[in-house]
């Protein structure tokens, strides 16, 4: 009687954003950055791929409320650096990584068969 | 690219069902964002929308029209060119956004007829129930040639729908999950001791493990991490294998390349608010 749509996990609505930052006052160069819509696949994947980062450090992200559809990732970084454009690198990294995954995996399903 | 990964993917084995992967030089988090990634975001097709015509069968009509929704289509050609009925500029339904099924099916004679996939009428014929698709001449029983059985009817009893089956993923419904399981293993010989075994000699011994067979458990390396990933994606037959894992990869891409837009869009803003 009161669930909600099963869509309302995956599209943003009315008015949302993807992405919202704010900037956390308790130390110098600290940002948390609210992503709806989204879940552990890419809340865990970002802070994994900042924690690569030697000049982050702080990174960490929870799911505030299962039944809410959004992760919070708190970045701080040393101050010549700001947590946004960790995230930024953090993104474009994984984005590369993932595009050799495929160009490997579609090379490897090649030998397979040529294999056979 | 600063702090980027070189991953390597061998495929050690692919059939029909299966595609069997080793993943290297990479991250748990990426191989467990994958797992998730074929699971629940790559799109398949499943009847979403039914309208019963005519139902005197032992089933009620939500009943039928629930297993009717879990019934596997074959999407590999299909899925790519169909839009999301929410995306498609359509009001009903159209031949952009969904395909439509029917079946037709009266009992007449005293034997129980088993009304099955094999019933089910296709409008398109790239998309079809699973079972139903037409298999090389010289395969053998595979399991896949039986098919769904829907609803038994008795003489006298009919049951009469129309259907349209729509793209969706599995985290709106699990009737679009494309796998029928992923295999998911790491660490066979549990170096890491992510797990501590009260008795580990009891433990059978993983078929990557890379000791003998006196050894239960290799020695700790408190350094290492996990960088090998053995992996196993079964297809429900709605995918061939080696599409799922393709598709879970673009998605993936396609996730972190959409939030990388809004977040280059929200640091713009930032920018201007504070400039």
């Amino acid at each position: 009687m009161n669930a909600p749509a099963t869509f309302e996990s995956f599209l943003l609505l009315d008015g949302e954003k993807k992405i919202s930052i704010t900037k956390d006052t308790k130390v110098p160069n600290a940002a948390i950055f609210t992503v709806n819509k989204e879940d552990h696949t890419l809340g865990n994947l970002l802070m994994h791929q900042l924690l690569r980062d030697p000049q982050v450090l702080f990174a960490g992200y929870k799911v505030p409320h299962p039944l809410e559809h959004k992760f919070v990732l708190r970045v701080q970084t040393t101050p010549d650096y700001s947590p946004q454009e960790a995230l930024s690198n953090a993104i474009t990294d994984l984005i590369s990584e993932s595009t050799a995954l495929e160009t490997r995996f579609k090379e490897a399903v090649r030998e397979r068969r040529e294999g056979d | 690219m600063p702090y980027a990964r070189f991953p390597n993917v061998t495929v050690n084995e692919v059939t029909e069902e299966n595609v069997k992967l080793t993943l290297e030089n990479t991250d748990l988090s990426m191989a467990n964002a994958l797992r998730r990634t074929f699971i629940a975001e790559v799109p398949t097709m499943a009847i979403d929308w039914i309208q019963i015509m005519s139902n005197s069968t032992v089933l009620h009509d939500e009943f039928i029209a629930h297993r009717v929704g879990l019934i596997p289509l074959t999407s590999d050609d299909v899925v790519d060119r169909i839009h999301y009925k929410r995306d498609c500029m359509c009001d009903d339904f159209c031949p952009d956004c969904a395909v439509e099924f029917s079946l037709d099916v009266k009992c007449v004679d005293d034997s129980t007829r088993a009304v099955t996939t094999r019933d089910l009428m296709s409008s398109n014929q790239k998309c079809v129930p699973v079972t139903s698709r037409p298999r090389e001449s010289d395969s053998t029983d595979y399991g896949l040639t039986d098919d769904i059985l829907i609803v038994k009817l008795r003489r006298g009893q009919e049951v009469k729908f129309k259907a349209f089956a729509t793209k969706g993923f599995g985290k709106e419904h699990a009737k679009w999950i494309p796998t029928a399981g992923i295999a998911f293993e790491y660490d066979p010989d549990n170096i890491l001791r992510h797990t501590t075994y009260p008795k580990p000699e009891e433990w059978p011994k993983s078929e990557h493990s890379e000791t003998d067979e006196d050894t239960a458990q290799a020695p700790y390396d408190y350094k290492a991490k996990p960088s090998k990933f053995f992996i196993n994606v079964e297809s429900s037959g709605a995918l061939q294998p080696c599409n799922v894992v393709l598709s879970g990869l673009n998605i993936l891409k396609q996730k972190l390349s959409d939030l990388q837009v809004q977040l280059q869009h929200e640091m713009a803003q930032e920018a201007l608010t504070i400039g």
